[in-house]
């Protein structure tokens, strides 16, 4: 599927890509990790998503410089992160592994990744001060890691991806384990950091986390890429499968018979056990516009109007699963 | 209802008992060091001497017999002694006696690589990887767990040892043709065992012990060494200095190895074969080492005890997991 | 399965001139790593073991002395001690434990990453763990062997006027050397073979233990052979089963010159090896 030039969006051909992948592959042994990838992320807060095993993490180790792509070529901020240090000064990477120097206390290994990013020891001390202060860990900053709860263990590798102000930062899996409180917190940054300018890539697997933080999103499935884009225009797309819209009224099956006679509605569903009445459209804004009105003829009013897959898990389970 | 809605479910078949329990944890744990090809190499590599010691049993059969089969071989014989050409069987016990001990000393060294390779892992992994609830949070006691880690080591020194002495035993009796064969030297294949029991209880609990002081199993694979190799050393330099009966105590592999001589009684072996080869050579191994075995008794007794109290403070049950 | 991507056929994105990349800070980060890797040996466990292991020679000198008061022959313990204990046992071991856990315990504990993903050049990292642990190796094994010397001669008059300064300095630099040059080699083993420790140590027993002792020609290319040639050499020892002919074997300038280049080259195969190989620490290799 092809978008046509004219329903083409303002999208990454047309605007410089932060992180560029031309046919990029990368296999390890006879496993696949990622199979002749192109796609471009431009500034902004871009999602990651796949499966278990999608390529995700391979494509932000061959962002960040960890591999080499067995084909293809891999750009960001125009360079080559292969064997390139210092771009890695530009970079900040929260890596999806919970590792530390658990000897160290929060400050000391930020404050130390700090200066391995070759920040002057006065300017470290200050960047470490705000790298912790932005992920909320100032009071906890003295312990020792090793006495730390998973939550704080993924701030603090937040804060070591932040201290020495990347430009592009790849955050794989930074909200696996974390709590509500600190999982919403560790969302806001991330928003926050987009609308500071800041080009972030998150990986997840979890659907709803990607969506609170962004609409644009690369889909990776086995090592392909399944979709990229924003959620609803890829929702819109994806035309082998109708919207699914949950419709409550005081009379379900009057207004099924009054949507049956519409051309873009092609299947309704009867007797759910709330019941509601499930319609299934190729055209969901004619749809739409077409409720208030019956809405307001007899014995037809609509109580409530739900999208049942306007959702990335719905994006999701159609690409990932025909 | 969906499975985790119904909360727990007790297991209402039968259960076994707990006397083969251990045989699970040996199972997997031999299957896993068996993927290394440094313990298939170190394994093909032992046989050698094991092939060998079958050959000369074979060959002191056939020496016996006065066979046919030896006339391409007489050359090697001609320069023997009288007194033995003209009764081997006399002699049978004492050759038997060395060639068992000889193998036996060679075979020390592919046990020791053998425990190097195979036996840091066992309980360091689990340290590292926390794997140590997943067998405790079943029914499975710590003596079940630590039978089962030591059944591996058991399994890979068996293979070099106990399982090459009695083959070759087989072999050496099937080429005596001689009923009284068994009765004077079974005592060679009961003491050799008794040897390599003792070898595996012993090196197999100290491994274990150095595994559960540390995740890391360079660090174990050291302080193995620093044992084997350190201690041989170690006991020559003090020898060399201090001159005292009690300096081979030092090394592990000298005090296995006066355990052997014991259990073989070859000081007794090498005394008819002194006699009749009056060159000095055989003379000094006529006379076994010049401290009582029992010193060294209590030196692998104190290790074992040594041994046992790490573990048993090493593998706590779940609750006093950190 | 659908894939939604651009038309290949679209014309390709407006090239984004590369931003200016700026090296600034290299030597700090460089810095910060070497003293992280120092700290990093000094905590580890192992330096309790390594710690313990050196002190086995002052252990064995004072028993020598309490035990043997009246044969004890200061000369021929300091041999048996300093000459083959030390360069036969201790100072591989450690070099083996030290160097080959220097990547690979990065590796395991899977904080390579932190290291890898910073404006540090891969040949620095490489090179700058392996002077930290030759520092503290060095420091250690350095030591140790002055503080053995100490327990030899201490209280006899040769104390002063023989052996200290000199001839413990000396062989300090000769056993310091020594430990350079087998954690240079157990570096540079550790990133091309897994069993590391295994290799090291049949690599000790068979060419150090045993080739090293054989005279000819391929006994030259053993630590061992050169460090007892420097032994001779400069402090005039000579123990009978070493059979090094004086008069064939090179001179001091030349045992130097071979252990300090072999050090080098070895090293820089291992920091070309760190720079082009790929690490995956997200699933701990041989786990």
């Amino acid at each position: 599927m092809h978008l046509e030039p004219t329903d083409q969006v303002a999208g990454p051909s047309q605007v410089t890509p932060i992180v560029e992948l031309r046919s990029v592959s990368k296999w390890y042994g006879n496993v696949i990790g990622l199979n002749n990838l192109t796609i471009r992320v431009p500034a902004g807060v871009t999602g990651l998503l796949g499966p278990n095993g999608a390529g995700k993490s391979t494509l932000l180790q061959l962002a960040t410089g960890q591999l080499r792509p067995s084909q293809g070529v891999v750009r960001v901020l125009g360079h080559a992160p292969w064997n390139n240090s210092a771009l890695n000064r530009y970079l900040g990477l929260c890596p999806e592994q919970d590792a530390f120097y658990e000897w160290m206390t929060g400050w000391e290994f930020v404050h130390t990744c700090a200066r391995l990013s070759g920040l002057p020891m006065a300017d470290a001390r200050d960047a470490t001060a705000r790298a912790l202060e932005q992920v909320r860990m100032t009071d906890n900053m003295g312990r020792a890691i090793r006495g730390y709860s998973k939550g704080m263990r993924q701030r603090t590798k937040v804060a070591q991806a932040l201290v020495h102000d990347p430009l592009v930062l790849f955050l794989d899996e930074p909200l696996s384990g974390t709590d509500p409180v600190a999982r919403r917190e560790l969302m806001d940054i991330i928003i926050a950091l987009g609308a500071q300018g800041k080009t972030v890539i998150m990986s997840s697997h979890v659907l709803h986390e990607v969506q609170g933080v962004t609409a644009n999103i690369i889909l990776l499935n086995r090592g392909r890429l399944v979709a990229e884009g924003n959620i609803q225009q890829i929702r819109d797309l994806i035309d082998q499968h109708p919207h699914r819209i949950v419709l409550r009224a005081s009379d379900p099956r009057a207004l099924a018979a009054k949507l049956v006679r519409c051309d873009d509605v092609v299947g309704l569903e009867l007797g759910r056990k709330d019941g509601s009445i499930l319609a299934e459209t190729h055209a969901p804004d004619t749809f739409y516009a077409r409720l208030a009105p019956i809405s307001l003829e007899d014995g037809t009013a609509i109580e409530e109007v739900y999208s049942d897959d306007d959702n990335l898990e719905a994006v999701f389970k159609y690409l990932v699963n025909p | 209802m969906p499975i985790f809605d119904q909360g727990y479910q007790h297991w209402h078949g039968t259960l076994t008992g707990h006397t083969w329990r251990w045989l699970a944890i040996a199972h997997q744990g031999v299957r896993t060091q068996w993927q290394k090809k440094a313990t298939k190499r170190v394994l093909v590599v032992a046989m050698f001497p094991a092939l060998v010691l079958a050959l000369l049993l074979a060959g002191w059969g056939l020496f016996e017999q006065q066979s046919a089969l030896l006339e391409p071989f007489l050359f090697l014989i001609q320069g023997l002694p009288a007194e033995l050409k003209a009764g081997p069987r006399s002699f049978r016990v004492p050759i038997w006696t060395i060639l068992f001990n000889n193998f036996l000393y060679i075979e020390v060294i592919f046990s020791m690589l053998l425990v190097l390779i195979v036996g840091p892992d066992l309980i360091s992994q689990d340290l590292r990887f926390n794997a140590l609830p997943l067998y405790l949070s079943r029914p499975v006691r710590r003596v079940d767990y630590f039978l089962g880690k030591l059944g591996v080591i058991a399994v890979y020194l068996a293979a070099v040892t106990i399982v090459p002495i009695v083959l070759a035993y087989g072999a050496g009796v099937c080429f005596s043709l001689d009923y009284h064969v068994l009765e004077q030297t079974i005592w060679v294949l009961l003491g050799s065992v008794a040897y390599g029991v003792i070898l595996v209880v012993s090196a197999g609990t100290l491994m274990l012990a150095f595994s559960s002081l540390s995740k890391n199993t360079r660090l174990v694979g050291g302080l193995w060494l620093g044992v084997w190799f350190i201690g041989n050393i170690a006991a020559g330099v003090l020898a060399g200095m201090v001159r005292a009966d009690w300096c081979p105590l030092v090394s592990y592999v000298e005090n296995l190895g006066r355990i052997r001589e014991v259990l073989l009684d070859t000081k007794s072996a090498w005394e008819p074969i002194a006699r009749i080869f009056p060159s000095r050579r055989f003379a000094e191994n006529a006379y076994s080492s010049e401290f009582p075995w029992q010193w060294s008794a209590a030196v692998l007794a104190v290790l074992f005890g040594i041994s046992i109290c790490i573990l048993s403070l090493r593998i706590r049950s779940l609750d006093r997991l950190r | 399965m659908m894939k939604m991507t651009l038309d290949p056929e679209l014309p390709p994105p407006i090239p984004a001139r590369p931003m200016p990349l700026s090296r600034r800070g290299a030597g700090a980060a460089v810095w910060t790593l070497f003293l992280l890797s120092v700290k990093q040996q000094i905590r580890a466990q192992r330096m309790f073991i390594v710690v313990l292991l050196c002190a086995l020679p002052v252990a064995f000198a004072i028993l020598a002395r309490v035990y043997n008061t009246e044969f004890f022959q200061a000369d021929d313990v300091e041999i048996a001690l300093v000459f083959y204990f030390i360069p036969h046992a201790i100072v591989p071991l450690t070099a083996l434990l030290y160097a080959t856990g220097m990547v690979q315990d990065e590796i395991e504990e899977q904080t390579l990453t932190y290291l890898l993903t910073r404006p540090l050049p891969k040949w620095s990292i490489y090179v700058c763990k392996l002077l930290a642990t030759m520092l503290v190796t060095g420091l250690l094994v350095g030591l140790f062997t002055i503080v053995t010397y100490v327990a030899i001669y201490a209280g006899s008059d040769d104390f002063w006027v023989k052996i200290f300064p000199v001839r413990a300095l000396k062989t300090t630099a000769l056993v310091s050397l020594a430990l350079v040059t087998y954690t240079s080699l157990f570096g540079c083993l550790s990133l091309f073979v897994r069993r590391a420790l295994v290799v090291g140590v049949a690599y000790i027993v068979i060419l150090e233990g045993v080739i090293a002792f054989i005279p000819f020609l391929v006994q030259e290319f053993t630590v061992m052979y050169h460090f007892r040639v420097l032994s001779e050499r400069w402090l005039d020892l000579r123990p009978s089963d070493w059979s090094i002919d004086l008069d064939t074997a090179p001179d001091a300038q030349t045992c130097v010159l071979r252990l300090v280049v072999t050090s080098l080259v070895v090293t820089a195969i291992a920091a070309f090896a760190f720079t082009w190989r790929e690490f995956r620490v997200k699933t701990p290799e041989g786990a």
